[in-house]
């Protein structure tokens, strides 16, 4: 009971003192957000799941030198779009909006039962995926709405205007890419 | 040239469009969470982690027996030093007649432990050999003479812990300051009855009286050795070098001092035998050929026991012209 009202980094601070308990309700608070953020960013389950288990792991192993300096929350978004990037940049740098809608419409059991609904969501993954791996951070931890622009500087180790400026190239490249297809 | 290069811009609210668009991004379907493997391999990792670390968990515990351990170490250091300088002054305050019975008994004791290398160098020290040393330097030349007496004397002038009774002179009583609290055991007056106050305790080197020459270095020219002669002269030179810098280092109220203490034994009942032992050296070196040290020795007698009468044979030497 008393580790639910704790803070993420009383927490943090308490699985590394060893307590396992600590870690569970931690992990349980981030891991929908966390793997949410990551599937928009990484744009596959398997590139995700990649992600989303290294970036634990990076915090089980780092847990001794946790200093509650910054929010935990920061630090933790900060492990996974590091890995996040790192995937994305093995992959083919930019991706065919075109490309996607093709391929996102060609998996469908039944292209003819989608939605348009459907269709929009897919036409914008396929320009989110189309974004810089930094530009589409930006946007995911904001769209997400639970992240400050401070926070996101603090996540990519940059300054505010910086994320401002990522922010609004990436706005504009998805109204471009949405434009055009 | 009016906007500073690092001002932050102006907070720009998003347009209705960027917001639609923000929130189409935000409800974009994504999976419910990470499958439920995964989620049990990370919690399994976490746990195995913790697993791994019980030094981590001891680290406080360790930081707190290392600090106990130092401190444990500390104080019996202290303990230990503070239960050595408290024997060191238990020495020093146990009156000198205890202190300084029979030469010869102290003399078999030292040869027992500290060899006679360290008893052979000892008496050059600056801390004044002096007649009652004389059934000592007896014994101890009944045994080969070290081969390195400067080496001895180093090791004898190292603190012994024992208040033994004809202890070395103190580690920390300097050659030149022999008016130091330490006692000097082996002085003359100490021989023979207890010396009230430490200050008068202490005796002075022979090298410190006023003696016509310069650091006669009575110690080794003392001591009918049987060891060769290049042995001998090894020691003397020895002697000679201890003896002239004690001799420039000696202070006129140290000479003082031991004149005091001499006279007082003089007039004490054991002073008789006492002044027995200078005329027995003094005797010893005119055997030996060395009228000169004779009455080197002498004149330092005279200089310490001034009322003491001489037997004839040595007034005799004492009139007798340089």
């Amino acid at each position: 009971m008393m580790e639910e009202e704790s803070t993420d980094e009383a927490l943090m601070l308490a699985y590394a003192g060893g307590d396992a308990n600590a870690f569970a309700t931690l992990y349980e608070r981030y891991r929908g957000r966390l793997y949410a953020y990551l599937n928009k960013l990484c744009g596959d389950q398997a590139s995700t799941d990649e992600v989303f288990q290294d970036t634990w792991v990076r915090v089980i192993d780092a847990r001794m030198r946790y200093r509650a300096e910054a929010p935990f929350a920061a630090w933790l978004y900060r492990i996974a779009q590091r890995l996040a990037i790192d995937v994305l940049r093995k992959r083919r740098p930019h991706t065919d909006v075109d490309e996607v809608v093709t391929r996102l419409v060609a998996n469908e059991p039944d292209p003819a039962a989608m939605s348009i609904a459907l269709q929009d969501q897919q036409r914008l993954r396929a320009a989110i995926a189309e974004l810089p791996p930094e530009q589409r951070s930006a946007l995911l931890l904001q769209a997400e709405g639970e992240l400050t622009l401070e926070q996101i500087a603090q996540i990519q180790e940059v300054g505010r205007e910086t994320i401002k400026s990522r922010l609004r190239y990436a706005i504009n490249r998805l109204r471009v890419s949405l434009v055009k297809t | 040239m009016s906007k500073q290069p690092n001002q932050p811009t102006p907070e720009r609210q998003p347009s209705p469009a960027d917001r639609a668009l923000l929130e189409a991004i935000a409800r974009l379907p994504a999976a419910d969470g990470p499958p439920k493997a995964l989620d049990e391999a990370i919690l399994a990792a976490s746990r195995q982690a913790l697993k791994r670390q019980p030094l981590a968990r001891m680290r406080p515990w360790l930081s707190l027996a290392a600090a106990v351990f130092v401190v444990f170490f500390a104080t019996n250091l202290i303990q230990q030093e503070s239960a050595r300088q408290s024997a060191e002054s238990e020495r020093i305050s146990v009156p000198a007649a205890v202190q300084s019975e029979p030469d010869a008994v102290t003399a078999e004791t030292q040869d027992a432990s500290a060899g006679s290398a360290a008893e052979e160098t000892r008496p050059m020290a600056p801390a004044a050999p002096t007649p009652s040393e004389i059934p000592v330097r007896a014994k101890i030349n009944d045994q080969p003479a070290p081969a390195d007496a400067e080496a001895a004397l180093r090791s004898s002038a190292a603190p012994e812990p024992q208040p033994a009774p004809a202890s070395k002179p103190a580690k920390r009583a300097p050659a030149a300051a022999p008016e130091t609290a330490i006692p000097r055991p082996r002085a003359f007056p100490a021989d023979d009855a207890p010396v009230p106050t430490r200050p008068a305790a202490p005796p002075a080197p022979p090298t410190l009286a006023p003696a016509p020459e310069p650091a006669p270095a009575p110690a080794s020219g003392l001591v009918p050795s049987p060891a060769p002669a290049r042995e001998r002269a090894d020691r003397r030179s020895t002697a000679d070098a201890i003896g002239a810098a004690s001799a420039a280092g000696a202070s006129a109220g140290h000479d003082k001092a031991a004149s005091v203490s001499l006279d007082a034994a003089d007039s004490r009942p054991g002073a008789r035998a006492v002044a027995e032992r200078w005329f027995e050296r003094i005797r010893e070196q005119l055997r030996n050929g060395e009228p000169e040290r004779a009455k080197a020795l002498l004149s330092q007698f005279r200089s310490r026991f001034p009322d003491t009468p001489l037997p004839a044979d040595l007034r005799t030497l004492e009139e007798a012209p340089r």
